[in-house]
């Protein structure tokens, strides 16, 4: 945190952006960002290393730059999935043709490689950020409208709604988090459509989140009420929730966007963590946490380094949520 | 009949600790007094008096614990929801600190015109038609209608919150040191527009105050109040011309000037006592001061004080 009066340099915060407007732009336009669909199964490419795309041509015994091409791959040895380049003929590749942002008719381009099955990691990786980029965000927005709701309530009308709620939070917040969160994901049916698990998810994360919010929102208010402009609007007959809507509830806003941004990652995380231990987003659909749970055989992650790219996905957004929550608070 | 009437009127506070005992403070202890119509009544006092507790519980935003308090004819502690809801737009507040008065959140223009949404005087083009001759009337530019708070200077927030309480057009104005907190030059251009306010609208203000140089320029009667109790109250000019109660003559000799010298007595109020409130810090104390509590009496016309002595 920074002192008083310092203010903090604006750089990291709006390179923070930058990336996350890339990251949530790609997620919404994951069919036009994606060569491939997540689903797309290619049995003849399993582990297909990523595809090197060259711009540069060597003729005459000099390099010469050219717009972007690949080789074909050919996989030469099935046991060892031992891949090779073949240069014999270049298939250029093309932008914006066909819907898609890039695409190779006649080759292929796996900018990770493939999974065992010869689905297009990238593809996986852009859709899977559907879902891990906008739980986080969906999680944190509901959690916190009902903490803002329930909080501004106890700390208004005190009294036996205050007990209540405040009692409420507090069991809440005495259950070991994860080990809930677990318990009631066991319980979402496997048979179940990835919106409805998602949908699901989504509730439990933020069933739990609400809690902490509410507590502090109630602190916020318990102020905020004795303030002369909340009492000056007693004295011309503002209902309570004309007060709340008008009086309390834009004094939380800046607050409650901070906090946001620095809560959205703990949701994003718990997200792949419970679709790592496959009680989340299931097969075929994917997420970063399940694209994940492939990369934790060491044997593979050694001869294909490439699929931790979800969890560095991760580490990403979660880095610049808190710069950007960091840069606000301050 | 008076406006504004008050009766025997108690508030307390109640700490209701987890390892304390509950103590309980009795901030106003039997206060009578009224405001009459076009008036404006000057209260007086120290910190810690009780003036702020009083001017709040006769707009019920503090409940009161005993007595009552009737505003043209309603008694307010019995009055039912929809009789308060009409008071809501009888009596108004005007506080005084400046930063506090103004949600850091909503526009000059709304802070102004919520009132008169919130009783839904008019249509939009009313209010705010309403809202830019309240400006004007204030002293304030047009401009400052889409301007929020923190663009604006202490004195010029006053003059909002003024703005704020008179556009529902209230009768009676609580005014709770409402320029205390400001430049002694914004001071008198405040009280000027008090008084303009007054003279055009004709409202009622309980005006209050710790500095009785600014209380003895704008009201017609001043109340003087120690520990919760009004312990002289009379015409303005009775008041500083003649001082009857030793606490009044404390407030009067500490105005700082050229001609008197420095005040006498010093000391802080007490936390409690039997008789006199005033007893420990009163050069007048007799015996019976300290066992019984003098009761406010009438000695001229407009003129009661609680003291032995007269």
């Amino acid at each position: 945190m920074s002192m008083r009066g310092q203010r903090k340099s604006g750089v990291p915060a709006a390179a923070a952006g930058v990336v996350l407007f890339i990251f949530y732009a790609c997620a919404i336009f994951a069919g036009f960002v994606a060569p491939y669909s997540y689903k797309l199964q290619d049995r003849t490419i399993p582990d297909e290393p990523p595809t090197a795309v060259h711009i540069t041509v060597r003729e005459d015994g000099r390099t010469r730059l050219v717009r972007p091409y690949v080789y074909r791959y050919v996989l030469t040895d099935v046991h060892s999935q031992t891949y090779r380049e073949i240069r014999d003929k270049r298939y250029p590749v093309r932008f914006f043709s066909g819907g898609k942002l890039f695409s190779v008719p006649g080759a292929g381009i796996h900018l990770l490689g493939t999974d065992p099955l010869g689905r297009d990691y990238f593809s996986m990786l852009v859709y899977g950020g559907r879902i891990s980029l906008f739980i986080g965000l969906i999680g944190a927005g509901i959690s916190f409208a009902i903490g803002i709701v329930l909080g501004t309530l106890s700390g208004y009308f005190g009294g036996i709604v205050d007990t209540l709620i405040m009692r409420l939070t507090e069991v809440i917040m005495s259950l070991p988090t994860f080990y809930f969160l677990l318990t009631l994901a066991v319980i979402i049916p496997a048979g179940v459509s990835s919106s409805v698990t998602f949908m699901l998810i989504v509730a439990i994360l933020s069933l739990i989140g609400w809690a902490g919010f509410a507590r502090v929102i109630r602190g916020m208010v318990l102020s905020l009420r004795e303030r002369d402009f909340v009492i000056a609007s007693k004295a011309y007959g503002d209902s309570a929730y004309g007060i709340m809507r008008k009086q309390l509830i834009p004094n939380l806003m800046y607050y409650t966007i901070v906090s946001i941004t620095l809560a959205v990652p703990g949701y994003i995380i718990s997200e792949s963590a419970l679709s790592m231990l496959g009680l989340g987003i299931r097969a075929p659909d994917v997420s970063w946490g399940n694209m994940l749970s492939e990369a934790t055989n060491i044997q593979a992650l050694m001869s294909r380094p490439w699929m931790l790219a979800s969890g560095v996905c991760i580490v990403v957004t979660i880095l610049c949520l808190n710069v950007i929550g960091d840069y606000l608070r301050s | 009949m008076a406006l504004v009437q008050v009766h025997n009127l108690k508030v307390s506070y109640t700490n209701a600790g987890t390892f304390r005992r509950r103590s309980e403070v009795r901030a106003v202890d039997g206060v009578t007094l009224h405001i009459d119509e076009h008036e404006t009544l000057g209260l007086v006092g120290e910190s810690g008096s009780g003036k702020s507790t009083l001017g709040r519980a006769l707009l019920l935003l503090v409940k009161p614990c005993g007595g009552s308090v009737v505003f043209d004819g309603i008694d307010l502690l019995r009055a039912d929801r929809r009789t308060l809801k009409q008071f809501r737009t009888q009596a108004q507040i005007v506080f005084q600190d400046p930063y506090s008065s103004l949600n850091p959140r909503m526009k000059a223009g709304n802070i102004i015109a919520d009132p008169m949404r919130v009783h839904r005087t008019g249509d939009r083009r009313a209010i705010r038609e309403r809202v830019l001759s309240l400006l004007d009337l204030v002293g304030l530019p047009a401009s400052a209608y889409s301007k929020y708070p923190y663009a604006f200077s202490g004195g010029q927030r006053q003059r909002i919150s003024i703005a704020r309480a008179l556009s529902i057009s209230p009768r009676f104005i609580v005014a709770d040191e409402p320029v205390s907190a400001l430049d002694i030059s914004i001071q008198a251009q405040l009280l000027n527009l008090f008084r303009e306010i007054q003279e055009q609208q004709g409202v009622s203000y309980l005006f209050i105050s710790h500095d009785l140089r600014t209380v003895a320029f704008i009201a017609h009667r001043i109340a003087v109040m120690y520990l919760g109790r009004i312990v002289e109250l009379a015409p303005k000019k009775e008041l500083i011309a003649g001082p009857l109660h030793p606490y009044t003559r404390l407030l009067l000799s500490s105005i700082p000037s050229r001609q008197r010298r420095p005040p006498q007595q010093t000391g802080e109020p007490p936390a409690y006592v039997r008789g006199c409130r005033f007893y420990p810090r009163c050069g007048a104390a007799m015996d019976k001061c300290r066992d019984e509590e003098p009761l406010l009496k009438e000695v001229s016309p407009g003129h009661e004080v609680a003291c032995y002595l007269v």
